[in-house]
């Protein structure tokens, strides 16, 4: 089988080659966009979140170029606001989900035996089940703080993470530099830090944009169900799944924010998919 | 006689109960005028099968004399008749009912005599056995609910006096009696009816099946007595997960006649010219509950001050989309006492309002902050809308919460220490209303804690009180006493929104004691052109 | 006699996987704040009768009691009553079984082989302008959230651009799914469209792999025909790490879809295991848990199975 030897990219190289791009220029502005919308925003609306501007569900309001929503509030105002809790949320929940399980990962390629086995079958047993059901279940039974959210989205994210970096660190672990360090005697834990993690890089910036990208998905799905912390708020989720039954008579209170969201999911996934095409391309020895 | 603590205990938001029940004010459909109420020219049509759309879900029941929602009251409705109904006035009559004349000895002696000939589902003819059997059924302790009624009746009340006639004794007087009569949930069932066995009635419909959180078919019954009706076959009544879906397949052709449309969606059923809607205004309120026995809630210039601060104008553009008609905390417009004392309509006053605030300690530093509780089917833009006044217009003096919990009934309505909350309650005389809110939030929602509450004595007297005028003094002193310390909130009366496909008959827009005018009496004078 | 060692070890482990996953939600759901028993009851509950429900649902009795009473139970078949209808589980709950599966095999049937030939021609046209294209649209529709691609639907067929189809679906009583075709096709397009970029992208790297494999270079070489390449050769070895994906995603119609049927009001196990969870209706949360994740495992291990059987040469390795 061709397979040509893998040897760490540096990571700047990495992101270099990622930039060169064209996908990926078209991902990070797009996300940029919408960051940057959801960021600045709240500054530019001309309403706040909650203030009744006129009649539920009506267009053709001065001052609200895109009428107003289920409970009289400005459309355009809440869309600025609406996208910060998701971003922040999203961004949260997949730092500590992809820490976590790669930590995990790593760990289970390092150790042999029971330990090993506990770690795997419990992913598996996990991912056995649609996330999304173990998210309601969580949130049903718990309340839906901001860091209950968090956990339900964590809960997906590590053993998919955890399964993917465990395969790559495992081609890894069993390389020659690995016992090489053992035999010196480094301690376990600087093994782990010094040789292995750099080696998964890549496939852990493939994955952290993938679950970044699934993180945002699942959070505004579990706001469009009615999981939200702050039911008042503006928020993009929220908003479809307010203002869906009203769309034959005010379309924009849905389609701006499912609009928003679509674009920051495309723009995650442009970056991600770029990222996934040049470590794939270290794989094999190409670049594409 | 001592003084009952519990004069009507028990009766909960969700769990209707007849007795001082949902005892809706309006006009029975086909009451004194049955031409008014058939003004449509044509001739009803014999045939065809009703869709009835109407939200609800996996705990749906079927009981003749007990229900939790909307979809149950429909389908209790169907099947059951009890001894009167209300006519135009408001006022209970035996037209529509089970009874053929009713007489008030005194207000706790009642002779009610039936009508002959009345056959239930499966042919058996109606006797005193059965009728008795019923109410004893609507007292039986052993049974949920039941506590409300058997405050003024037990079974021993309830004696035979010839084949079509009976006598009822109360336990203590009640001048409201007569209402619990027309009540919906108080039917009449044979003699051994369970839930759980064959569900027999009297009414236009028997049930043919039932699936719950689905569907329930109930066709026509041959031999009802009120002969020449029902006109249609069978009436299904099809559940749906949520308003958004009733509406939609209301829209889309795919049920007949929506329960329940709510009010940011009317212009979208206005807009389809083979519908109709039927929005009336008998007095439904959805109030905000502030627990008078609880902090901050405890002190009377944070109650009044919240009453003050709000628009009620703006809270039913925004909440109710227009839908409403201003109140002013008082209940009841229905009733010949509704305010009595000659209140105006209340304007907003924030410099009052916060005035009281700061008289009561709290500034920006130290803010007033609780949290409102609210379900998802209970009005959500209510409280949203109300908590958005108040904290903007308080300019962060008070800062209000408001919390959508899934399982909202369960947990937060009425429980200690969480905060305000909201619920409704279907319109109803003053004082079988006073009554059901007293017993239901004990005393500490509407009075100060602790026995001797005037308005609970105020509300002991007046129902016990024969003359009309004196009761009127009464309820005015037990409507300023609310009105200057009470926990509720009434910002508006609902309107009661409902539709149905042009091809439909029979329904009249009147203010009515239950959606869709009354059900078109039982569904018996609805028929399809 | 390999493969059947295979099977059954994936089987018990399939076996195991279910025991824990239900034991894990048995768990979750005694978290609960509300008191099943005082659910049933509502309001009305008074202490004596909140006493007797709970000894007659055996709530009294320790955790572990109650579940292995459960485990034993549906080992029997009987897979308990619901609280909130107190009527037989397996009865009323076929219903939204088949509607399902219906879902699930229709959608699979129109993703599966489309994303295959998508992701095939995909591979073979490498870097052309289909490629591209087809790469990009199908990123852009993995990525997206369903209810994103459900509600975009919505508005461009049923409501606001187009009126060609319901927004809702509306099923009458004893119907099953098919009886409403028009209905189902914006769901069913939903589904669709989450499937198929995961299924042909898989395709495509796979076919990509094969492709450039010494086996195909081979073939080639040998003098095979192109079409005897791709057909007999190149094609059912890239299928191998496909079913995988596949099995992913057809196993999740079957209560993963959630959001697709809270969407259309699609009468599912989905929308079954929602409404329980919100009703706190352990024994129905129990069992559609249970049944969901027999879908997984059983689709899994066809999955697993068929990739063996395909790739010959996995089977020399097997686990």
């Amino acid at each position: 089988m061709n397979k040509v030897s893998r040897e760490p990219r540096p990571f700047l190289d990495f992101i270099g080659t990622v930039w060169a791009m064209r996908r990926a220029k078209i991902g990070v502005v797009i996300t940029g966009l919408i960051c940057v919308t959801a960021a600045v925003g709240p500054h530019l609306a001309p309403f706040t979140a909650t203030e009744f501007v006129d009649m539920p569900n009506s267009l053709h309001i001065s001052g609200a170029l895109f009428g107003t929503d289920y409970m009289g509030q400005d459309v355009w105002s809440r869309f600025l606001m609406g996208g910060g809790s998701i971003l922040f949320l999203g961004a949260v929940s997949t730092a500590i989900g992809v820490l976590g399980g790669a930590m995990l990962g790593v760990v289970a390629a390092y150790v042999k035996g029971s330990l090993n086995s506990i770690i795997m079958r419990t992913f598996d047993i996990v991912i056995a089940f649609p996330g999304i059901l173990w998210a309601l279940l969580l949130l049903s039974m718990m309340g839906t703080s901001n860091w209950l959210i968090i956990l339900a989205i964590v809960i997906s994210t590590v053993p998919r993470v955890g399964r993917i970096i465990y395969g790559a660190a495992v081609a890894v672990v069993e390389k020659d530099f690995v016992s090489a360090a053992t035999a010196i005697g480094e301690s376990r834990m600087r093994i782990v830090f010094r040789e292995v993690l750099p080696n998964v890089t890549s496939t852990l910036l493939v994955e952290t944009n993938l679950r970044f990208t699934y993180s945002i998905g699942g959070i505004a799905s579990l706001a469009f169900l009615g999981f939200t912390s702050d039911p008042t708020g503006a928020n993009w989720g929220t908003m479809v799944q307010e203002n869906s039954s009203a769309i034959i008579l005010q379309p924009w209170g849905t389609i701006l924010p499912v609009f928003a969201i679509a674009l920051l999911t495309i723009g995650t996934g442009l970056i991600g998919d770029a990222f996934s095409r040049v470590s794939a391309g270290i794989d094999r020895g190409r670049n594409d | 006689m001592e003084q009952q603590d519990n004069l009507i205990s028990e009766i909960s938001r969700r769990n209707f109960v007849r007795g001082a029940g949902i005892l809706a004010v309006g006009v029975g459909a086909a009451g004194l005028s049955p031409l008014q109420a058939l003004a449509a020219p044509m001739a009803p049509k014999k045939g065809g099968t009703l869709r009835v759309g109407v939200v609800g879900g996996t705990d749906d029941i079927i009981d003749a004399q007990y229900l939790f929602k909307m979809a149950d009251v429909i389908r209790l409705n169907i099947g059951w008749e009890g001894l009167m109904n209300f006519d135009e006035k408001f006022k209970p009559s035996t037209v529509n009912g089970l009874a053929e004349s009713v007489e008030v000895k005194s207000l706790t002696e009642y002779v009610i005599k039936m009508k002959k000939g009345v056959e239930f589902h499966n042919g058996k003819t109606m006797d005193m056995d059965d009728v008795i059997y019923s109410w004893q059924r609507m007292v039986d302790p052993a049974l949920p609910g039941t506590k409300a009624m058997a405050a003024y009746l037990n079974a021993g009340g309830l004696k035979k006096i010839d084949a079509n006639t009976f006598k009822m004794t109360l336990l203590q007087p009640n001048a409201d009696w007569l209402t619990t009569f027309a009540q919906y949930a108080c039917t009449i069932v044979p003699v051994g009816y369970t839930r759980t066995g064959p569900q027999v009635g009297t009414g236009p419909y028997k049930l043919k099946s039932f699936t719950p959180g689905v569907e329930s078919t109930h066709v026509r019954h041959a031999n009802y007595w009120d002969s020449g009706k029902p006109y249609l076959d069978a009436v299904r009544v099809i559940n749906f997960s949520s308003t958004d879906a009733l509406v939609n397949a209301l829209l889309a052709g795919q049920v007949d006649a929506a329960v329940g449309v709510p009010a940011a969606l009317v212009p979208a059923v206005k807009k389809d010219k083979k519908l109709k809607v039927i929005e009336t205004s008998a007095g439904k309120i959805a109030p905000i509950v502030l627990p008078i026995d609880e902090a901050p809630f405890n002190d009377v210039r944070v109650r009044k001050a919240l009453r003050m601060m709000i628009d009620r104008k703006k809270i039913i553009k925004q909440a109710l989309s227009g839908h409403g008609t201003v109140a002013n905390d008082d209940f009841s417009p229905i009733d010949s006492n509704y305010n009595a004392n000659g209140y105006k309509e209340p304007k907003q006053d924030l410099a009052g309002g916060l005035a009281l605030l700061k008289a009561a300690g709290y500034s920006k530093s130290n803010p007033l902050k609780f949290t409102l509780w609210t379900g998802s089917d209970n009005y959500p833009e209510v409280a949203k809308a109300f908590a958005e006044q108040i904290n903007s217009g308080s300019g962060g003096v008070a800062k209000i919460e408001v919390g959508v919990p899934s399982d909202y009934w369960d947990t937060k309505y009425m429980a200690k220490g969480v905060g305000a909350y909201t619920t409704y309650w279907n319109p109803k005389p003053y004082l079988v209303q006073a009554g059901q809110m007293l017993d239901v939030y004990d005393e500490t929602h509407l009075a100060p804690k602790g026995a001797n509450s005037p308005y609970r004595k105020w509300f002991e007297q007046a129902v016990a009180e024969p003359d009309a005028a004196k009761r009127r003094e009464l309820i005015k002193k037990m409507q300023a006493y609310h009105n200057e310390n009470g926990g509720y909130i009434i910002p508006f009366f609902l309107n009661v929104i409902d539709a149905h496909s042009t091809k439909v008959q029979g329904i009249v827009q009147r203010p009515a004691s239950l959606n869709l005018d009354t059900l078109g009496m039982h569904f018996k004078n609805v028929w399809m052109a | 006699m390999r493969i059947l060692k295979f099977v059954l070890r994936r089987l018990a482990f399939g076996l195991g996987a279910l025991i824990a996953i239900s034991a894990a939600i048995f768990l979750v759901t005694q978290g609960l704040p509300a008191d099943p028993a005082k659910t049933i009851l509502g309001r009305d509950a008074t202490p004596e009768s909140l006493a007797a429900l709970r000894s007659v649902l055996h709530l009294d009795r320790s955790l572990f009691s109650q579940y292995w009473e459960w485990l034993t139970n549906v080992a029997r078949g009987n897979f308990g009553t619901s609280f909130t209808t107190q009527m037989p589980i397996s009865s009323y709950l076929g219903e939204r079984f088949s509607n399902s599966l219906f879902l699930m095999i229709v959608s699979s049937a129109i993703s599966i082989p489309f994303a295959l030939l998508l992701g095939g021609y995909m591979a073979l046209r490498r870097d052309s302008l289909f490629d591209s294209a087809g790469s990009f649209t199908s990123l852009v529709f993995a990525a997206m959230p369903e209810f994103v691609m459900g509600t975009g639907l919505i508005v461009v067929f049923a409501t606001t651009v187009f009126h060609w189809f319901p927004a809702v679906v509306y099923l009458e009583e004893d119907a099953s799914a098919w009886s409403d075709p028009k209905g189902v096709i914006l769901p069913i397009a939903t589904l669709v469209m989450g499937c198929i970029p995961y299924v042909s992208r898989t395709m495509r790297a796979s076919m990509i792999e094969v492709l450039e494999s010494d086996y195909i270079e081979m073939a080639r070489l040998k003098g095979v025909s192109e079409r005897k390449v791709l057909l007999r050769h190149a094609f059912p070895n890239a299928l191998g790490p496909v079913f995988q994906v596949s099995a992913l995603n057809i196993a999740y119609v079957v209560g993963g879809a959630v959001i697709v049927e809270r969407l259309f009001n699609f009468p599912g196990v989905g929308s079954a295991l929602t409404e329980a969870i919100r009703s706190r209706d352990l024994p129905v949360i129990q069992f559609l848990s249970l049944l969901i994740g027999s879908v997984y495992v059983i689709t899994n291990l066809v999955a697993d199975v068929a990739t063996v059987l395909v790739t010959p040469r996995l089977r020399t390795t097997l686990p």
